[in-house]
């Protein structure tokens, strides 16, 4: 069972955001403790952390100023894309707070053509790169300024020519 | 150009066996009423270590040794300029700088960095009093340099604005100066509440000051990791109680009386500890601990050294406990 961290009432505001209905307790929970602080909370609650929803968020964080305090809940990727966010708008650790609530998908980003994937597949098990269809393997490692997961070139299975990285000779690289 | 060909102007100033640089003033003159500005060179012209921003040396003043911060360029300077003011009623550090003429010889550690600007910040709001001006110079020069984004507030006395020409060149219109001093505290609380995220503080002055500006942002929600300080000069510290200090390695005790500090008690018993400014600032006087809980007093360890209590600046900390071990 996850536990949801307690308010941290050091900040002077904060921003709530939780994304499906599992979230939606928790967030109040947040905004209530918040407001019995007598501090002001803007409550954010949507159903996944998609495009529109993220938008909603970085505007929110592009006019908050330092003292504020983010919280967020939901599944690991929705999360995971939020932090990512609050990561680039400047804050830090100590500023943000979540809880992740299930952790089924999330985005494996391929450094070889640079798109992002979405799967259920976890690390260690492969996905099939939607941009430039190569298997990659799932690394258990996280960028915190994307929220994606890294891939790389599957060495489990054959890779046909096209998809070998290219090495420049020695000759290419002299001026 | 003959610089280009000449090998000496590039080649490190020389240290001499005890890591000092041995320089000799270029250039000493008034910056504001009390505030004399000093400019060091190497004695064969070579170039100086290059700095971090925010960075001082502790120059040797006579019978005192006193921390300046450096206020000119940090990268392959060819001079390093600081500014003292002047206390009468001091330890006799400033008079000794206030005296200094050109060619005389002074000797300094190389730069230390504690106060230096993080890197990724979104901004930098730099927070100045009085002669505390001079590191938030030396930010704002590497600020403006880098095109990152800052602004700078600084209060001083009427008529006694060190460095404001300079300021105003580097931060323009993103400088205020205050000579009142409830306007200034005024506009620190409001600008606390204004920074976008991802600003960090920076604060140096006096110490009522920095108390307030400190107060201020713990106030208005900046966790502590975004509010960087840099002390100077220890505040007046009380005696505090006698204890014991236990030398695990040499199997011996020293008893600390209440007004000696344990470094000057580990020195009276021969036991040397390196060390330098004496009041809790400069760090080097830094010993393990064992066993027993340090008082800390000093303004060096962060909150995290602090709680962990395995270490102790010797110079101005004491023990809570009656006996303290210390890993000597």
């Amino acid at each position: 069972m996850t536990v949801a961290p307690v308010l941290d009432d050091t900040g002077r505001t904060f921003l709530v955001v939780g994304y499906g209905s599992d979230a939606a307790p928790v967030c109040r929970g947040w905004a209530a403790e918040a407001e019995r602080l007598g501090k002001p909370v803007d409550l954010r609650l949507r159903a996944f952390a998609d495009g529109p929803a993220l938008a909603g968020v970085d505007a929110l964080l592009g006019a908050a100023t330092v003292g504020a305090r983010l919280y967020v809940a939901g599944p690991g990727r929705d999360v995971r894309r939020t932090l990512a966010l609050a990561r680039r708008a400047g804050l830090l650790p100590s500023e943000v707070s979540e809880v992740v609530l299930a952790d089924h998908a999330r985005d494996v980003f391929c450094p070889h053509c640079a798109a992002t994937t979405e799967t259920t597949s976890g690390p260690g098990e492969t996905v099939v790169c939607g941009g430039c269809h190569r298997t990659l393997e799932i690394r258990a490692h996280v960028a915190s300024w994307t929220g994606t997961f890294l891939g790389s070139g599957s060495v489990s299975e054959p890779q046909d020519g096209a998809h070998t990285l290219t090495v420049p000779s020695r000759e290419d690289c002299s001026p | 150009m003959t610089d280009l060909l000449d090998a000496t102007a590039h080649a490190p100033a020389r240290r001499r066996a005890d890591d000092r640089l041995h320089l000799i003033v270029e250039a000493a003159e008034d910056a504001a009423p009390g505030i004399r500005t000093v400019v060091l060179a190497d004695p064969e012209g070579r170039q100086l270590p290059s700095w971090v921003p925010g960075s001082h040396v502790v120059v040797d003043c006579g019978e005192r040794r006193n921390a300046y911060s450096l206020t000119g360029p940090s990268l392959s300077p060819r001079t390093y300029t600081f500014s003292v003011l002047h206390k009468p009623d001091g330890r006799g550090g400033s008079t000794w700088m206030h005296q200094l003429s050109p060619g005389a010889a002074v000797a300094v550690t190389s730069p230390r960095s504690t106060f230096e600007p993080v890197a990724g910040a979104h901004h930098h709001l730099l927070v100045a009093g009085g002669i505390g001006v001079t590191p938030i110079v030396s930010h704002a020069r590497s600020a403006a340099r880098w095109g990152q984004s800052f602004s700078v507030l600084y209060g001083h006395r009427p008529g006694a604005a060190a460095y404001a020409d300079m300021l105003r060149q580097l931060a323009g219109d993103r400088l205020e100066t205050y000579d009142d001093q409830p306007g200034f505290l005024r506009r620190i609380e409001q600008a606390l509440v204004a920074q976008r995220l991802g600003t960090h503080l920076y604060v140096c002055g006096p110490a009522p000051l920095m108390d307030f500006v400190i107060r201020a942002a713990a106030a208005a929600g900046w966790p502590s990791d975004r509010v960087h300080s840099e002390r100077f000069s220890g505040e007046a510290l009380d005696p505090g109680q006698p204890f014991t200090a236990r030398l695990a390695r040499r199997d011996r005790s020293i008893d600390v009386p209440a007004g000696v500090s344990l470094l000057d008690a580990l020195e009276g018993a021969g036991v040397d500890v390196p060390n330098m400014c004496r009041e809790g600032v400069c760090g080097e006087c830094r010993v393990p601990v064992r066993s027993g809980r340090p008082l800390h007093r000093d303004l060096f360890l962060s909150p995290d050294e602090r709680a962990a209590g395995d270490s102790i600046m010797c110079c101005v900390s004491r023990s809570v406990d009656g006996v303290l071990e210390l890993g000597l």
